[in-house]
């Protein structure tokens, strides 16, 4: 190719897309070397990892973090709601610990033959939110047939607190049809119901222990009968899998011990059966 | 300069204008509605504990990275697909057109599980084996977002390759460059402003994603949480200020980064 074709052969335009290029390299420069907060520890500790149910985060989070300095190892927490962590679990079989909202998914995944061991950790016990403008005198659950009163109660499709809620009128020996008309607003998750007391537009709603504790400065907590009640069991279990079993029943074990009890208890956890 | 793209300056006092600017008005008023809606919810303990989070703090760090990163090997994929999905007729060119717009329709779920059930199969282990990780590691979130928003990026491409003149191209043929060099000094060029929109579609769809992450990669904090994990995490335990204080984060975050391009890509603002 001669001198004057080259010349000729230029482009109409300057390649005005280098300069992008620059910067698109100096962000993929940026991006493998991340700032600190991003980077990894260099440390190679035993490493554990734990499904936990998203809705049992906070005492789970103050656990992972002491059981990890007593034992001087890394716990990989993995919040999701529990279905999905059973989806995951199933299908790459690693991982050491399940730590569901419900004992079911722990009973699912053993007739699958998923779980080692499996220990209760806490209770997750219904009762009585109410707030404290209420004109209504709530003392039991019977008293939720009250005409004109305002319940909320979760969406039984859609969280386990609903499908419990109607459980839990059918064993009162109340007046179901009443309560179930009384209710006005019905709950994706748990969380909205407490906000609905505290704000006022709610005389009552059926929510558990853990959640009502939050609100136990702006509402009243209403306890119901464990005869009446329909108590949830949240377990911690060891997977089959496990590439280090001791350490995980370790861990299943501090979260009954003593110490994991009480922080429990200080999130508002039951952590014995209510008699 | 391209006669079509110059701007009228203004509205004129015209029915159709003022038809037309209602709908703008309408629209961007309901969009700040929401944001102002979000703002008198939080209050400032949740936006302090969100600027205190040290958590928080690596999880913006990890979704400016992990998007960016995305948007750059988006990119390099998306220009030629673009480029020979608009110049080409090849057997199969409407098929594999089409497959590249599937992402776009897959529920966020199944693309998770899609990815997660890859893994399991011989060439996705094989992968995995090589010392490659992608299940539970942070390479998985440049993957899944890859997968969620390379197409809008190929779209956007290549509707602009669509519309620029490939005579110029030929023109260049025929001046004695090379197939290498019309591509890289004349259409890639031309088409600058749609590969400048695709990376900007790219990148906020990429530092949006949720869905898969969840699946594939999990949430584990300071190691795969990105911002939308931690508004999942913080809403499943009630704390809807400080979800919401995220997202406003996440809002702020996107406006700068986006404005940033534009004014990089030196589009009119």
């Amino acid at each position: 190719m001669g001198m004057s074709s080259d010349l000729t052969a230029r482009p109409p335009h300057r390649p005005a897309l280098s300069r992008h290029m620059l910067w698109l390299l100096l962000a993929l420069l940026g991006s493998v070397f991340p700032p600190a907060g991003c980077r990894r520890p260099t440390t190679s500790l035993p490493v554990l990892r734990l499904y936990c149910g998203a809705g049992i985060r906070p005492p789970v989070a103050e656990m992972v973090k002491r059981f990890s300095q007593l034992h001087n190892i890394r716990v990989e927490c993995d919040y999701a709601g529990s279905n999905i962590l059973l989806s995951r679990i199933k299908l790459t079989r690693r991982g050491d610990l399940y730590m569901p909202g419900d004992v079911r998914y722990v009973e699912q995944a053993r007739r699958e033959g998923l779980i080692a061991s499996s220990v209760t950790a806490c209770y997750f016990v219904p009762v009585i939110l109410v707030s404290r403008t209420t004109r209504y005198q709530i003392r039991s659950v019977a008293d939720l047939a009250q005409p004109g009163l305002r319940l909320g109660i979760g969406d039984p499709e859609a969280c386990a607190i609903g499908k419990t809620a109607h459980r839990i009128f059918q064993k009162s020996g109340a007046d179901v049809s009443s309560i179930l008309s009384n209710v006005v607003f019905r709950s994706l998750t748990v969380n909205e119901l407490g906000l609905q007391v505290k704000t006022g537009q709610l005389d009552a709603v059926i929510v558990w222990d853990a959640i009502a504790h939050r609100y136990r400065d702006v509402a009243r907590i209403v306890p119901i009968p464990p005869e009446h009640n329909v108590i949830s069991t949240v377990p911690v279990a060891v997977l089959r899998f496990s590439h280090n079993p001791k350490l995980a029943t370790a861990f299943q074990r501090f979260v009954v011990s003593q110490e994991g009890k009480r922080i429990f208890r200080r999130h508002g956890y039951t952590v014995s059966m209510p008699k | 300069m391209d006669y079509s793209a110059q701007p009228v300056t203004g509205p004129s006092g015209t029915a159709f204008s003022l038809a037309v600017f209602s709908f703008v008005a309408l629209f961007v008023f309901s969009v700040l509605a929401l944001l102002i809606a979000d703002l008198l919810y939080i209050n400032t303990s949740a936006v302090a504990e969100v600027l205190r989070s040290p958590e928080i703090r690596a999880a913006t760090w990890l979704s400016l990275w992990s998007s960016s990163i995305t948007t750059v090997v988006a990119l390099v994929f998306a220009v030629p697909i673009a480029y020979a999905l608009s110049r080409y007729r090849f057997p199969g060119s409407v098929l594999a057109d089409t497959i590249v717009d599937l992402p776009i329709v897959f529920p966020p779920l199944v693309l998770g599980l899609s990815l997660l059930v890859f893994f399991r199969t011989a060439p996705g282990s094989w992968i995995e084996a090589l010392g490659l990780e992608f299940v539970y590691h942070r390479n998985g979130i440049v993957l899944a977002q890859f997968f969620v928003a390379a197409s809008f990026g190929i779209r956007a491409i290549k509707a602009t390759f669509d519309h620029t003149d490939r005579r110029q191209e030929d023109v260049a043929l025929t001046l004695g460059c090379s197939r290498w060099q019309s591509f890289w000094h004349v259409a890639v060029p031309n088409a600058r402003r749609g590969i400048i929109a695709g990376g900007i579609l790219t990148w906020a769809r990429a530092f949006g994603v949720f869905g898969p992450l969840m699946v594939f990669v999990g949430a584990v904090r300071m190691r795969t949480e990105v911002l939308p994990t931690t508004i999942y995490l913080e809403t499943s335990i009630g704390r809807i200020d400080v979800a919401l204080s995220v997202a406003l984060l996440m809002i702020a975050i996107a406006t700068v980064a986006l404005l940033l391009i534009r004014l990089l890509g030196g589009l009119r603002m």
